[in-house]
């Protein structure tokens, strides 16, 4: 019998394209696609540890400390849900 | 032309490397063959890797590439379907089973090159088949657009159950507790097969064990009301009996064996002759002679499928091969369901038909 | 491949036309597709002869890439309620209709062949058309207006690719041309009757799921360029609303990428391949959403847009990895 169709790792897992207001993803071990807005590409491209001149691309708002903080909240609960990695808290 | 039509197709198929032999003229049948008998991604796969795709006529590439595409992305698309299907059952903690095409890929099997898949089909034991119907619907499948008369049919005669649609990707489950129906008139042990399957790294995946899934492709060909796939389930068996045979030298000895074992010699039987007459198959003689049959049983079956295997398309069709393929719907009713319930099934099938046509009328 | 001959449909007359259909000889180019196409019925050739008069034909070609055929069907019902059916390589892949409809079938079934079997090419459930090589493409869903804006602006100064179909090479994402006719529903037929006094048309036809339909002619210029590829430049979703003034507005890329995931045919088919092309086609296209219920204001927007291209070009930057 031949090779079973490997599990890809997670750093190949992913396809994405970003643009300055968030970014697509292709998974490419169930074939999904999803959108994310800019907070979520945030935690989820870090998750991936990719260069930081992708993420920069990415302009996020201007907001107050204690909003950015719910706003990552919301990010995170977001990417959870649609089962995508994100960064860990700090 | 019945006859040469026939031979372009499977020359073809079988050895993509003499296409580059094809003038333009073959290439407009080859390829209107090839995509009514759902070869079109075999062939193009098939030319890919024998790497003369460059060699061929300019007008008749971009439909190679786009069959090519097509084979890719349902090889991919039966896995990812299947994962869903595996997360929505891997709570019950029994073996899901693998059928046909999302075996072969799962297993990657050589016969899953080229292959165009309709649903994934699974085999779960008859015991727990409720549970995994219940599962399923947990995790967004529904029964799909059966009515009451034909639900009825598939639990009570049928060896699956009504399919199973996905809501959201519109995908499509078969869910099997046997490989044949309960009406059919040799009924293979499911335990048997269930016990002898392998599990694949992923689970909680198994498949049949090799000399099962050659037998259950060759059943499943045999059993069919319409041959309308004939060609392609017979490659895919091509393809099966060449791996196994290459990997394990006692294949052909243990194969007939267990045909026997299952009470379904006969459909192993008829692979081994369709398989050589079509497709130049090298079957050891031993293996032949341990399922063999009277010859004149034997030549009353070529009436039937000789023709009934060449595509239903208007280059190949002629009188024989319509009449052909009205028996074999016959035949493929008969081996599955007594002739009383045939015949009131039929009637009913025929009835809907013009009813339905009627209700459409505006 | 190079135009075999110069013959067009307007060569033949009616009856040599429809002769060769009947044999089932007859093939025409429509943009890179050469179609066979049998039918004994007249008003198929009446509607082929009308619609397709500059295409270039054959007949009996070597190659063809599709063959298909308009028919009877073969039941009882053809007795006391003609009907039509549509074939590919003698399978119906839908419903018979009405006979009345056999020319409007053709139509929608060699749609139907392009969108489910051309994966050579990422296929857009959207009209195109090219101004100075670029192109604009209009997806949309039904009853958007979206036929009735591609047929104005074809009449009017843009070329037209197709109205229902974009097909995009996956590699250089350049549209290709189909000059197919245009297909127009109810108030638009009225409409544009209006609109182009001198336009060609095939004959009306009543269907009770989209009520009139008809099919209008390509305009010339459209059919003579349709081996001339275009290179996508925006992307505008236009949404007729009764009175309103015209209203541009610039869409979010990233909120553009599902609509038109989902207004491709072969976006699952293609995977990552049809990802990728989303995601390029969105880096070279300014996207728009487009509010408008007088086709002169939206011909002067879009002549707006032609005229601003150059400038529109500049800072379009994104990032692209796959990781």
């Amino acid at each position: 019998m031949g090779e079973l169709p490997a599990f890809p790792a997670m750093e190949e897992r992913y396809a994405f394209h970003t643009w300055p207001d968030g970014c697509a993803v292709f998974d490419r071990f169930s074939g999904d696609t999803h959108i994310l807005d800019t907070f979520s590409a945030v935690l989820f491209l870090s998750g991936l540890q990719v260069s930081p001149a992708v993420i920069e691309k990415l302009r996020l708002p201007v907001i107050s400390d204690e909003n950015l903080s719910s706003r990552l909240d919301d990010a995170r609960r977001r990417l959870e849900k649609l089962k995508l990695p994100a960064a860990p808290p700090s | 032309m019945t006859q040469s039509c026939g031979k372009l197709l499977l020359d073809a198929v079988r050895t993509p490397a003499m296409a580059v032999t094809l003038d333009l003229r073959s290439w407009d049948d080859l390829l209107r063959l090839a995509r009514r008998a759902n070869l079109i991604s075999r062939l193009a796969e098939g030319i890919d890797q024998a790497g003369v795709l460059n060699k061929l006529p300019a007008p008749v590439r971009p439909h190679l590439i786009a069959a090519s595409a097509l084979a890719q992305h349902q090889r991919r698309a039966v896995i990812w379907e299947t994962r869903h299907i595996g997360t929505a059952l891997s709570a019950l903690g029994i073996p899901i089973v693998l059928l046909k095409g999302a075996a072969y890929s799962m297993a990657g099997l050589q016969a899953a090159t080229g292959r165009l898949y309709g649903d994934v089909d699974i085999l779960v034991p008859a015991t727990r088949i409720n549970e995994v119907e219940a599962a399923l619907m947990l995790h967004g499948w529904s029964a799909g657009h059966v009515d009451a008369y034909d639900n009825r049919y598939y639990r009570r005669w049928m060896h699956e159950l009504p399919p199973m649609v996905n809501i959201k990707r519109g995908t499509v489950v078969d869910v099997h507790h046997n490989i044949l129906p309960l009406t059919a008139r040799n009924h293979p042990s499911a335990e048997k097969l269930l016990a002898a399957s392998l599990a694949l790294p992923e689970a909680p995946f198994h498949v049949l064990s090799p000399c099962d899934m050659v037998i259950h492709c060759a059943t499943h060909l045999f059993h069919e009301g319409e041959l309308n796939n004939g060609l392609r389930d017979l490659f895919d068996l091509d393809a099966l009996v060449q791996e196994y045979a290459e990997n394990d030298a006692s294949f052909w000895t243990t194969l007939p064996e267990r045909a026997k074992e299952l009470d379904l010699e006969w459909p192993l039987r008829l692979a081994f002759r369709y398989l050589e007459r079509f497709l130049g198959t090298r079957i050891p003689e031993q293996a032949k002679t341990s399922v063999k049959q009277s010859p004149i049983l034997a030549s009353l079956r070529d009436v039937m499928y000789l023709p009934g295997f060449l595509p239903d398309h208007p280059l190949c069709s002629g009188y024989r091969s319509f009449l052909a393929r009205g028996l074999l719907y016959l035949r493929g009713h008969y081996l599955r369901m007594p002739l009383r319930l045939l015949a009131w099934h039929l009637g009913r099938k025929a009835f809907i038909r013009l009813y339905k046509n009627k209700s459409r009328s505006c | 491949m190079k135009e075999e001959t110069a013959v067009v449909v307007g060569d033949l007359s009616l009856q040599q036309l429809h002769d060769a259909l009947k044999q089932g000889v007859f093939a025409v180019r429509t943009g890179p597709l050469l179609f066979r196409i049998q039918s004994d019925f007249e008003d198929v050739a009446r509607s082929i002869h009308a619609l397709y008069s500059g295409h270039p034909c054959q007949i009996a070609p070597e190659f063809s890439d599709f063959h298909v055929e308009v028919r009877a069907p073969l039941n009882l019902r053809r007795w006391f309620r003609p009907q039509a059916e549509f074939f590919i390589d003698g399978e119906p892949p839908f419903e018979p209709l009405p006979r009345d409809q056999a020319p409007a079938l053709l139509e929608w079934g060699m749609n139907w062949t392009i969108a489910a079997s051309c994966h050579q090419w990422f296929t857009l459930h959207a009209a195109s058309l090219e101004r100075d090589g670029l192109a604009v493409i209009l997806p949309a869903p039904p009853g958007s207006g979206k036929s009735t804006l591609c047929a104005a602006l074809a009449l009017r100064g843009w070329r037209l690719l197709s109205d229902e179909l974009t097909l995009l090479d996956p590699n250089s994402l350049c549209a290709n041309a189909l000059a197919r006719p245009i297909n127009l529903k109810n108030a638009s037929i009225d409409l544009m009757r209006k609109f182009a006094p001198t336009a060609i048309w095939s004959p009306e036809s009543y269907d009770t799921q989209k009520g009139r339909v008809a099919h209008l002619c390509p305009p010339v210029d459209s059919v003579r360029r349709m081996a001339d590829k275009a290179e996508p430049r925006w992307v505008v979703f236009p949404k007729y609303v009764p009175d309103a003034d015209p209203l541009l507005t610039p869409r979010s890329k990233t909120q553009t990428f599902m609509p038109l995931a989902e207004n491709a045919f072969n976006y699952g088919t293609l995977g990552e391949p049809g990802f990728d092309a989303i995601a390029r086609l969105l880096d070279q296209c300014s996207c728009y959403d487009f509010i408008y219920s007088r086709l002169e204001d939206a011909l002067e927007v879009f002549e707006w847009l032609a005229a601003t291209s150059g400038l529109n070009a500049q800072g379009q930057q994104s990032s692209a990895e796959a990781q």
